[in-house]
């Protein structure tokens, strides 16, 4: 048996699953970054993000008595908060048009500061608006989160091949949009 | 197999940065957790928490516990060596199936007091279960839990074994295999497990009691016991993952099979294979999922199936793929396929002994679970055993399906917040009637 020290995540998960409150929310505020960053890129609005990850949390606390370890943590909130954002998006439609101004409008890779509606300009959400949830998805673990294939495949529960397939398919559909973008500029 | 980033989109994504939440997010957030919320306060969103929604977030937790190991490429051919020598079994029977007949409720659930369910024996004498005991130390802070065994038909809970050698607070999996041998492995969470074996006396309790040399873990990374299951008379097959500690991203996990000798404590590293999961049968049989969906037993592909996780039915009839819009029934014999009723969120799965069907639990909301019987050659729902609030976290079938023992969280309401301690679990037996 190990001995008492200072809250490690195995520690901390310990006693969420004890139910736990407070050490539950360290654990979310450790990785609350990287999932505001997929939530928000997923939904495309604070308040929809907001709303997904309440959702998500709440659903975490209420299984984590049910955590084996199998996963890392972050592995297992990583799934919970994009099936829930996935759930969003499906039961929703699609994120909304009126919300896609939030952001700055994206060139090139490089932001725009003034942010204006320029003929041909690209616009990053409206580009991620065209793929389906399920390439979505794929494409803003593996290209915005960094995550490997095996991981995304552990989130979301697909084998590495679909990972695969659907990466690429995105990535296409992206290129095409941000490169027609870019030519009619 | 491991994706490599595309720069240039990961620049871009990386442009829009997110945003901070509402200012009340976390206030909100813990008044919910606590279970005191208040909807509609202030900035916060209204809260939409459809049973729907409920559904799909229970569905992936189910997935998650469900989801098991993920093996990495490489080294297939020493599981194809495992699938295809079978071992004669150990302690269920083997035999083929009868058709299903549905299975039905007989009166309420009875109380067998508090603690959850580790198991039923392969003879039906007796039950063991996790309860709490001073004796025992605990992990962490959490309630002390120790193993106890209690004949099936009734009569005094006993000790297992000493709770110094046998900690049950934690997870604990009790596998029994030919002759008396036992094997259990027990965790304080998922890095720190154990592997203990012994043998069952005739009054239900174990002797010889041995922890056992686990695989180990290279430097820098930490070792999960994914599943411990008996290959052969004294033999068991350990699948473990391992992962990096830092937790940094792109560290994906690694996962491996090792061969446990009992006798001899030889501990043999099987190594890391082209498989993705694997389920094993009660004689040994291998189940394997392939990264890219194929499904095979014992060496035979049965098919492609878009799945993420694989069980198999103790006599190895069926193996049961859990895929993004339910669960599928593979008849091992035939290769045919059947879409499971209603089980898109299965939790757990026993088969009815001596027949073609198994006893599945399942999410069936926002804190509630059911147990239903569904015949597995035609994928249809027999019979509903049980349905109530509350969580099952495991459960056990009596060998000639008269019953069926599960334990039962209490639901997570506002008014007891979420803090569910080891006694409040209690055990119930349904019976049943053919």
């Amino acid at each position: 048996m190990r001995s008492r020290r200072a809250p490690s995540e195995p520690d901390l998960v310990d006693r969420a699953r004890q139910g736990d409150v407070d050490a539950f929310e360290v654990l979310l505020r450790r990785h609350d970054d990287p999932m505001r960053a997929l939530a928000h890129r997923m939904l495309g609005s604070r308040a929809a993000m907001d709303d997904a990850l309440q959702d998500a949390y709440v659903r975490a606390f209420r299984s984590v008595a049910g955590f084996r370890g199998d996963a890392r943590f972050s592995t297992w909130l990583h799934r919970i908060v994009a099936t829930t954002c996935i759930d969003h998006l499906r039961r929703s439609g699609r994120r909304a048009e009126d919300e896609l101004g939030e952001e700055p409008r994206v060139v090139g890779g490089r932001q725009d500061p003034a942010g204006d509606a320029a003929v041909g300009r690209v616009d990053l959400r409206r580009a991620l608006n065209r793929l389906d949830v399920d390439q979505l998805a794929v494409l803003l673990l593996v290209d915005g989160e960094g995550l490997s294939y095996d991981e995304v495949a552990a989130i979301l529960g697909i084998a590495n091949g679909t990972v695969s397939s659907r990466v690429t398919r995105a990535r296409l559909v992206m290129r095409t949009l941000l490169l027609d973008g870019r030519e009619s500029s | 197999m491991t994706g490599e980033r595309d720069a240039e989109l990961g620049r871009l994504l990386e442009g829009v940065r997110p945003p901070e939440h509402r200012p009340r997010f976390w206030d909100d957030l813990h008044a919910e957790l606590s279970g005191s919320i208040e909807l509609g306060r202030d900035d916060a969103p209204e809260r939409r928490r459809s049973p729907w929604l409920a559904l799909s977030a229970a569905a992936a937790i189910v997935l998650v516990a469900l989801a098991g190991l993920l093996l990495r490429e490489r080294g297939g051919d020493r599981e194809a060596g495992i699938a295809t020598n079978p071992s004669p079994p150990t302690t269920e029977q083997a035999a083929p199936s009868a058709p299903a007949e549905p299975l039905r409720p007989e009166g309420a659930p009875r109380s067998r007091g508090s603690g959850r369910v580790v198991g039923i024996d392969p003879s039906g004498s007796f039950l063991y279960v996790a309860a709490p005991s001073p004796e025992a130390a605990g992990c962490e802070g959490m309630e002390g839990h120790a193993l106890f065994v209690e004949p099936i038909d009734g009569g005094e809970r006993r000790l297992v074994a000493p709770a110094t050698t046998v900690d049950a607070t934690g997870q604990i999996r009790l596998r029994f295999g030919s002759g008396g041998d036992v094997a259990m492995w027990t965790g304080c969470d998922g890095g720190s497990g154990s592997i203990i074996v012994g043998r069952q006396r005739d009054d239900g309790t174990l002797s010889d009691l041995e922890a056992m040399t686990r695989p180990s873990a290279a430097d820098g990374e930490e070792l999960i016991i994914g599943d411990v299951e008996f290959r052969s008379a004294g033999v068991l097959v350990i699948v473990t993952s391992s992962y990096r500690t830092d937790d940094e991203p792109g560290t994906a996990e690694r996962y491996r099979l090792s061969e446990l000798t009992i006798g001899t404590g030889e501990l043999t590293d099987l190594g890391p294979t082209a498989l993705s999961q694997v389920a094993v049968a009660e004689d040994g049989r291998l189940a394997t999922l392939s990264p890219d969906g194929t499904i095979s037993f014992a060496g035979e592909v049965l098919g492609r199936f878009d799945a993420f996780d694989i069980h198999v039915t103790k006599d190895g009839a069926h193996v049961l793929a859990q895929t993004s819009s339910g669960v599928v029934a593979i008849d091992t014999a035939t290769e045919a396929s059947v879409d499971l009723e209603a089980t898109a969120m299965l939790s757990d799965i026993r088969v009815v002994p001596g027949s073609r069907s198994a006893v599945l639990s399942e999410m069936v909301g926002d804190g509630a679970y059911r147990l239903v019987q569904i015949d597995l050659a035609t994928g249809q729902r027999l019979s509903t055993l049980f349905e109530g609030a509350g969580f099952i976290r495991d459960f056990g079938l009596r060998p000639d399906a008269s019953g069926v023992i599960f334990d039962l969280s209490p639901p997570l309401t506002p008014e007891e917040g979420a803090v569910v301690e080891g006694g409040a679990i209690e055990i119930f037996e349904q019976r049943l009637t053919a």
